[in-house]
Order: structure tokens, then C-alpha cells, then sequence
């Protein structure tokens, strides 16, 4: 038995390249490789599932996976440095081989929603999942299944900001409107200037034929939920991502259930819909 | 499916034919009472325990468990020899428990290896209540002093002799093993098993159940939560001594590059348990832990496999150093239940 058959086992991937995303170092993106390029067949994922990132020695921990199946060859991973985990993560070097235990957990509803407005909000670095479900909407075999998206992404400070080239570049494309955003801006600064919730209030995308999703830290999710409601979004048309602390991924150590569900396999991704639902505790 | 009768004097000899072939597992005397253990002397296997101190679930799910090795950042998959095992002796709600542990670890067609290969060697001889314990209340949850779910072989003990029912073909097949060492079992026989069950099943005293899944969860917000966790010291003794309680922790353990990566019982009682990374927990307060544990069992389980994940052995009240009865909390949430439901 190997890898194939035993969901615990970590396949062995190479840290390709690292981009340090902020000004206080905390954000980094980790490119990932195959070691064995069978495992890359095999880890065949959809925008807004996750990984266990597996430090042999040190432990593992759930990482949403940022990039879109459509840029292959490597995944992509950014890591805040909170625990024991991310943080040898973080003090790791191009080179070293790690472990991706995945893909874990269901996924954005991307048949559902096919000829769908899309209007995509993040906040802060849970923005990742959003940039794999981006880099997909827009890629060339896909944009047409698509119809408008809207992005609207803020973060505390434009150091904060996620992906800046990559930003630049959405700005400047003309099947893509996105809205960059900082709750307090720099002299340098010529983009938005206010809070996630406020910038959706005044662009106000259209809620006619349109998924919205949405994924933020709770204090932007609770301010911006109203927002979304005010704007025509039924409940069920209104997609979240949670978080929760979890071992295993595969719902068997019962770690991350809220009610009956398992946040690592019924989710991450659930609907507003869904999460009326289920029991307050996340 | 073959009914025989072994004498007791005959247990030795029966025991040692099982224990060629296969790892023998039974109650053994310990300084807790009693324990499952692996049967170096088959005379030390005990019978007339009323239950033992742990369940039977480290069996197929031990308590601490390799998932995999590694040296120089290299993982490996850990494959131990899993032998043929007999567990012998487990009372019926613990080997029910084994059917429930069989939901989670091959749920949604997912197997868990580990646990998948040790379940698979695993042949289950249960043994009937005739004196159930005063905290026990499997007929309460749907179980019987001589339940034969998740049995493969259900024992009934006759006094000088042991009624051996098959209840599986694994269960007749170990039968076949026995050889001589069992004889044809006589109506007299069946017939004085059937009375012990019913006179057993008669002396547990019944506990109300809030009877529908739904309800339970409705209650999520009541403050009856509160008052009901008041005791609970948060010591993990209940998730630890219940032979359904599945829930793990996965950890490393490392010297000098070399070590191993490990999953171990955890308990939902801990705070810790559900904390992030981040500091952020959803379940910080005492009640909400309370609640896990009680809803799981008898809310989100229901929901999710169909039955409550409790066999009424009664090791939680037991076990428990402030005195916390899972039967009470039942109780007190089916009377709350009950009146919510008048209230509407």
C-alpha cells in the first residue's frame, strides 16, 4: 500500500519557489512540485478545496489551495505563519521537499455556476481559494462558461495585499472587473480606500443571474453578508468557505464538525443557505 | 448456524486450540477490575466480570497507533503484521459499539487502513449479561443483555457450561476449530440461555431518551447546557472509557531526524481540542463542550448513520470523577424537550 491507497500518506512535493506576499514577512506563497509527477496525475483538484501540508517531524496542517487545476505543474499554497507548523514552514528554503496529503474537502460549485454573473469578495489573505477560482474563471478554455465577474478584494494595508502583480494584472483586463481595496491606504496609493463591505455596497454588482462568494476574516463576513443580502443574493446563491482546526481531512477524527457536518469533507465550501442550518459554532 | 455447548472445564483446552492460530484477546484481572488484554495463560481470562474498566475498541482502534515512520525527511507507510485476532469475551454493548466504529471508519466508502485491516482479522465473541451493573442501560439504546449485533459468535454463560451461538459464518468457523472440545447443545439448554436474557433484559431499569434527533439539535441554544456541564472538570475520563468515542488527534514524534507519525484518542472535552491556530475557538466555553459530546452521540450520529452512537454500558458514569450520569443529562434534556414541545 502507498500513498494511492492510504489517505494519511503525504506525497513528497519540492518547495519549487517561495514569494514573500507582505511587508511583515508573516505571507508566503509556496510552490509546490511533485516529487513524483504519477502523484501530480493523481492530485487532480477544483478551485476551494484544500491540502494537509505534511512536515515529517513537525506535523500538518490545512492549507486552501490557491492555484486553478488549469495552471499545472505545481500548486500553489500561501501560509500565514500562526502555529508550530507554518511557522517551519516559513523558515524553510527552495529545495527542501515537504508533504501534500489531498485534495481535500468539496469544492466551489463551478458547474452551478456556469453562465453565472460571479461576483467574488475576499478579504485579507483568505483570498486564496479565491484567486484559484479567479485564475480558473478567466482562463481561456474556461472564460466563456462564465459570464461578467466582479472582484472586489480589500486587505488592512496595500503591503497586505495578496498576489500584487497578479492584481495589477486583473485591473487591467477587460473580461475582469476587480476593485482593490485597503482599509487605510499609502501615499502611494491610488486604488480604493474603505472597508469589503462598504466597496461591495458601492459598486453594487447585480444580484440578476449571480453567485456571489465570499471569503474573509468573521468581522468582514459579518459586515458584509448584510450587504450581499440587501443586494438580491438568495441565501442559496450566497457561497462561504470556513475554517476550522482539523487532523485527519477525511472526516474521521472529529475534529471540525459543526452539527453533523464535517467542515474537511462535507466542506470548506458551503452555501449561506446551508450554514442557517447548522449550529452557530464556527 | 451451529448452537454448541462447552463446558467450562473444557474452556482451557478451547481457549488454547483458538489462541494456535490466532492472537487471543480477553478480559484479564487488573488493578482496575478487569481489562482486555492479550492471553498469555488462558486460566486468567475471567468471565465473571460485570464489565471491564476500558472498552474493547483499542482492539481495532488502540489508543496510540503509527500512521507512518520517517528518517531524513523520508516518509514511510507503517505496515505491521496485523495477526488473525479472537476477541473473546466482550459484553454485547461493546461489541455492538464495534458496528457503530465501523460507520465512521469506512464511511462514505472512505476506508481508514488501519483500522479497516485490524477489524477484517477480528472475530467477536461476545459474551451475554446475565447480572447487568447498576449503571448499565443498553436496552435503552437499543441494545440487550444478549445482543448479537456485531457479534460473530454470542456466548451465554450456563453456569457450568457456555452456550456458544454462532451468529456469522466466522463465528461458525471458529466453532469448526474447536473441534472436540464442543458438543451438540441440547433444547434444555437453549431454552435456560433464552430465560437468563429475558430475566437479565428485566432488570435494567429504563431511561428516557429524547426520542428524535431533530429536537435534540433544536435545544443547541437553551441554557439547560449550562447547568448540566456545572460538574464537568474537562478531564476526558468519559470519551476515553467509551467504546463509541473515535475521535483522534494526529501528532509527530522525532529524534535525531528519525521518528514517527502517530494518531491517539483525543477528547472533545478538551478545550484545546478545537482551538486555531489562530486563538480563535469555537468551542471555548465549558457547556459548548458538553454539548459536542452529548449531540454527537445522540443528535449528528443519528443523522449521519442512522443511530445514536451510545450502547448504554455505563463506563462514562463510572468513570467520571465529579459524578456527571449520562442517563440524568438524558433525562433532563428529554423532560426540556418535552417541554419546549408544549410550550409551542
Amino acid at each position: 500500500m502507498d500513498a494511492m491507497s492510504n489517505p494519511y500518506m503525504p506525497y513528497p512535493a519540492r518547495i519549487d519557489r517561495i514569494t514573500i506576499e507582505n511587508n511583515e514577512r508573516d505571507l508566503k506563497t509556496f510552490e509546490l512540485v511533485f516529487v513524483d509527477p504519477a502523484h501530480e496525475k493523481l492530485f487532480e483538484h477544483t478551485p476551494g478545496q484544500f491540502a494537509e501540508l505534511s512536515l515529517l517531524g513537525t506535523g500538518e496542517c490545512p492549507i486552501g489551495i490557491a492555484s486553478s487545476p488549469t495552471e499545472s505543474g505545481s500548486l500553489l499554497f500561501t501560509v500565514k505563519k500562526a502555529g508550530v507548523v507554518t511557522d517551519e514552514l516559513h523558515r524553510s528554503r527552495e529545495g527542501r521537499v515537504i508533504g501534500v496529503r489531498g485534495p481535500l474537502g468539496n469544492a466551489f460549485p463551478i458547474e452551478r455556476m456556469r453562465r453565472k454573473n460571479l461576483v467574488i469578495v475576499g478579504g485579507g489573505f483568505a483570498f486564496t481559494t479565491l484567486r484559484a477560482l479567479i485564475r480558473f474563471v478567466i482562463d481561456e478554455g474556461h472564460r466563456s462558461d462564465y459570464g461578467d465577474v466582479t472582484v472586489i478584494y480589500g486587505a488592512r494595508n496595500p503591503g497586505e495585499l495578496l498576489y500584487k502583480a497578479e492584481l495589477e494584472e486583473w485591473q487591467s483586463r477587460d473580461d475582469l472587473e476587480a476593485h482593490i481595496t485597503v482599509d487605510k491606504g499609502s501615499e502611494s496609493w491610488i486604488g480604493h480606500e474603505g472597508f469589503v463591505p462598504t466597496i461591495l455596497g458601492d459598486v453594487a454588482p447585480s444580484a440578476q443571474d449571480a453567485i456571489v462568494v465570499v471569503c474573509g476574516p468573521p468581522a468582514m463576513i459579518k459586515f458584509t453578508l448584510p450587504v450581499i443580502e440587501r443586494l438580491g443574493f438568495a441565501p442559496a446563491d450566497t457561497i462561504l468557505s470556513l475554517e476550522m482546526r482539523m487532523k485527519c481531512g477525511i472526516g474521521k477524527c472529529g475534529r471540525c464538525n459543526i452539527g453533523s457536518q464535517y467542515v474537511c469533507k462535507d466542506g470548506p465550501v458551503f452555501t449561506l443557505e446551508q450554514l442557517s442550518g447548522l449550529p452557530a459554532e464556527y | 448456524m451451529n448452537v454448541l455447548l462447552l463446558k467450562k472445564t473444557d474452556l482451557p483446552s478451547f481457549l488454547e486450540t483458538l489462541a494456535k492460530t490466532r492472537l487471543l484477546i480477553a478480559p484479564l484481572e487488573d488493578r482496575t477490575g478487569s481489562s482486555f488484554g492479550p492471553v498469555e495463560d488462558v486460566t486468567a481470562v475471567r468471565l465473571d466480570y460485570r464489565n471491564t474498566s476500558l472498552s474493547a475498541k483499542a482492539t481495532v482502534f488502540p489508543q496510540t497507533e503509527t500512521l507512518l515512520t520517517f528518517r531524513n525527511g523520508e516518509g514511510e507507510e507503517w505496515t505491521p503484521e496485523t495477526p488473525e485476532t479472537v476477541l473473546f469475551g466482550v459484553r454485547p454493548c461493546d461489541a455492538r459499539s464495534l458496528t457503530m466504529l465501523d460507520k465512521v471508519f469506512r464511511w462514505d466508502g472512505l476506508d481508514d487502513p488501519y483500522y479497516v485491516k485490524r477489524r477484517e482479522k477480528t472475530t467477536v465473541v461476545a459474551l451475554a449479561c446475565n447480572e447487568p451493573g447498576p449503571t448499565c442501560f443498553c436496552t435503552s439504546v437499543g441494545g440487550s443483555p444478549a445482543d448479537e449485533t456485531g457479534a460473530d459468535l454470542l456466548a451465554t454463560d450456563l453456569g457450568d457450561a457456555l452456550l456458544l451461538r454462532a451468529v456469522t459464518p466466522r463465528g461458525d468457523a471458529l466453532l469448526q476449530d474447536a473441534g472436540d472440545t464442543v458438543q451438540p447443545a441440547d433444547s434444555t439448554a437453549v431454552e435456560t440461555a433464552k430465560g437468563l436474557a429475558t430475566q437479565a433484559e428485566a432488570r435494567l431499569a429504563p431511561v428516557r431518551i429524547p426520542d428524535n434527533a431533530r429536537h435534540l439539535a433544536e435545544l443547541f441554544e437553551a441554557d439547560v447546557w449550562t447547568d448540566l456541564s456545572f460538574g464537568c472538570l474537562g478531564c476526558g475520563a468519559c470519551t476515553y472509557s467509551c467504546p463509541t468515542c473515535h475521535c483522534f488527534d494526529i501528532t509527530d514524534e522525532q529524534k535525531k531526524g528519525a521518528g514517527r507519525r502517530v494518531r491517539s484518542w483525543d477528547t472533545c472535552t478538551f478545550p484545546l481540542f478545537t482551538q486555531h491556530a489562530s486563538g480563535h475557538n469555537p468551542r471555548m466555553a465549558k457547556h459548548a463542550r458538553l454539548r459536542q459530546r452529548i449531540l454527537h452521540k445522540f443528535s449528528y450520529c443519528p443523522e449521519n448513520f442512522g443511530e445514536a452512537f451510545c450502547v448504554g454500558c455505563g463506563r462514562c458514569v463510572v468513570s467520571c470523577p465529579s459524578g456527571l450520569d449520562i442517563r440524568g443529562i438524558l433525562e433532563r434534556l428529554d423532560q426540556t424537550v418535552s417541554a419546549a414541545e408544549k410550550a409551542a
